[in-house]
């Protein structure tokens, strides 16, 4: 497990509307650096504009982000420690897996970017990386987004739903350097709607419905049929 | 510089913008061949429109399709989360689009000269000031807009509405100055005119490189 320290990311009373649809409702979230959250919560409950604004990548309507101290969405530099991952690979399909990172390397003024690129290949396990983006599968483009997201050696990591569309030996191995990444020192925030999936990263658990959130539990100790019972508890008390 | 690469690579493997909008603009340029007849005076007089119009037309779905590129799989996102500036970004997009844009021109000069008059070609050089000013006036716009539509439903249909009368200014100095080169006037009734739509470049490449962080985040 990861030891505790400073808090790495912060989120204070963030409220985010489109329109009259308010999508998150007031969240705070306070995760120490070197920790894993696990975020859980049903389809439509605000995970991923949570992980969104925590990535800098939408602006909240009210409330404040930091990422060790600096607002993502402000502060260019900030970004250098965040990976993020999410449903699409966020890669130009026209061009290759080594293509990409190389572009992404020099975006990220990486001294070694080349370099870099093909040792998180290696990392994530992607041997087809000459390829187009769009000639490869599901898993494989998922390696390739997470890859993406670990070329700057972030500090943090922000993972909305990383096991979707992986077979079991796929998800075993992004599993295995989630969990490498935390051991060396990275900060982890996950959404699932998986127990096992945040009992196999995660060392606190946390249930967004509604777009409100529960107050955070650790998961040490926890069967996935606890988690499930006290995730069914957070969701039925929302409803 | 890495931007643009990444933009000309991918068509350079594809080759579906170019084919498309050089495909586009000769078959306007059939019609309105067809339309005109073989009058070759005729032809001269309408030059400046007949370009411009096949220009626009080709250019305009061009320019839609390459801001779709980056939506698709999110590309454009993963580079936003980049440090790299926005204005920087723009920048590099605008650089690629206006290398479309520019071979864009070449093609229809080149069709033209078969289908009209060889006139535009022998005055090439003096055209391609014009043309070319006239090209950064229109992708400098295109460049913002299309990033601004490229995420709605009507994209294709938004991007023509939105972009023609904001660039009308300068195709109509740009369509002042390719008719200043064919009549063979002074320089300076061609000066005016590039100077205006110098001008106009800057202004919206500057308002590009600012309002680009508006149109890509939320």
């Amino acid at each position: 497990m990861c030891a505790r320290e400073a808090p790495a990311v912060s989120a204070e009373n963030l409220w985010k509307t489109y329109g009259r649809e308010r999508v998150l409702r007031g969240v705070s979230l306070a995760v120490p650096a070197h920790a894993s959250v696990a975020i859980l919560g049903p389809n439509g409950s605000g995970k991923t504009t949570l992980l969104r604004v925590l990535a800098g990548a939408s602006r909240p309507s009210r409330g404040r982000v930091r990422v060790h101290g600096e607002d993502p969405s402000a502060t260019p530099g900030a970004r250098r420690r965040i990976g993020f991952v999410t449903h699409e690979p966020m890669l130009y399909g026209g061009l290759s897996v080594l293509e990409n990172l190389g572009l992404l390397a020099t975006l990220y003024d990486l001294p070694d970017g080349r370099a870099r690129a093909e040792a998180v290949c290696d990392l994530v396990g992607i041997q087809r990386r000459s390829d187009p983006v769009r000639a490869l599968s599901r898993g494989v483009q998922q390696r390739a987004a997470l890859a993406r997201a670990l070329l700057h050696a972030p500090a943090v990591l922000l993972l909305d739903e990383p096991f979707t569309g992986l077979d079991p030996e796929g998800a075993e191995g992004v599993l295995r350097i989630l969990q490498r990444f935390c051991r060396e020192g990275g900060t982890i925030v996950l959404t699932t709607h998986s127990a096992s999936e945040a009992l196999g990263v995660a060392e606190t658990g946390t249930v967004l419905a509604g777009g409100a959130m529960s107050p955070p539990r650790p998961l040490a100790g926890m069967h996935a049929e606890d988690v499930r019972t006290w995730y069914r508890e957070c969701v039925g008390a929302d409803r | 510089m890495a931007l643009i690469w990444k933009d000309l690579l991918i068509e350079a493997r594809t080759r579906e913008l170019v084919t498309s909008m050089s495909l586009v603009a000769f078959l306007v340029l059939v019609i309105l061949s067809l339309a005109l007849g073989p009058s070759p005076q005729l032809a001269a007089a309408a030059a400046p429109g007949i370009l411009w119009v096949t220009v626009a037309f080709a250019a305009t779905l061009g320019l839609a399709r390459a801001h779709t590129l980056e939506q698709e799989r999110q590309a454009l996102q993963g580079v936003l989360l980049t440090p790299c500036s926005r204005a920087t970004l723009y920048l590099g997009k605008f650089g690629a689009n206006l290398c479309l844009v520019l071979a864009l021109q070449a093609v229809a000069v080149g069709a033209f000269a078969v289908l009209f008059t060889g006139e535009v070609v022998r005055r090439a050089a003096w055209l391609a000031l014009p043309l070319g000013l006239g090209a950064i006036g229109f992708t400098a716009v295109g460049t913002l807009l299309g990033a601004m539509t490229a995420a709605t439903r009507l994209r294709e249909v938004l991007l023509p509405i939105l972009l023609l009368p904001v660039v009308l200014p300068a195709i109509i100095l740009s369509l002042a100055g390719i008719g200043a080169v064919l009549e063979g006037a002074a320089f300076s009734e061609l000066a005016r005119s590039l100077k205006l739509l110098g001008a106009f470049d800057i202004i919206f490449l500057i308002l590009g490189t600012w309002l680009f962080e508006f149109v890509v985040e939320e």
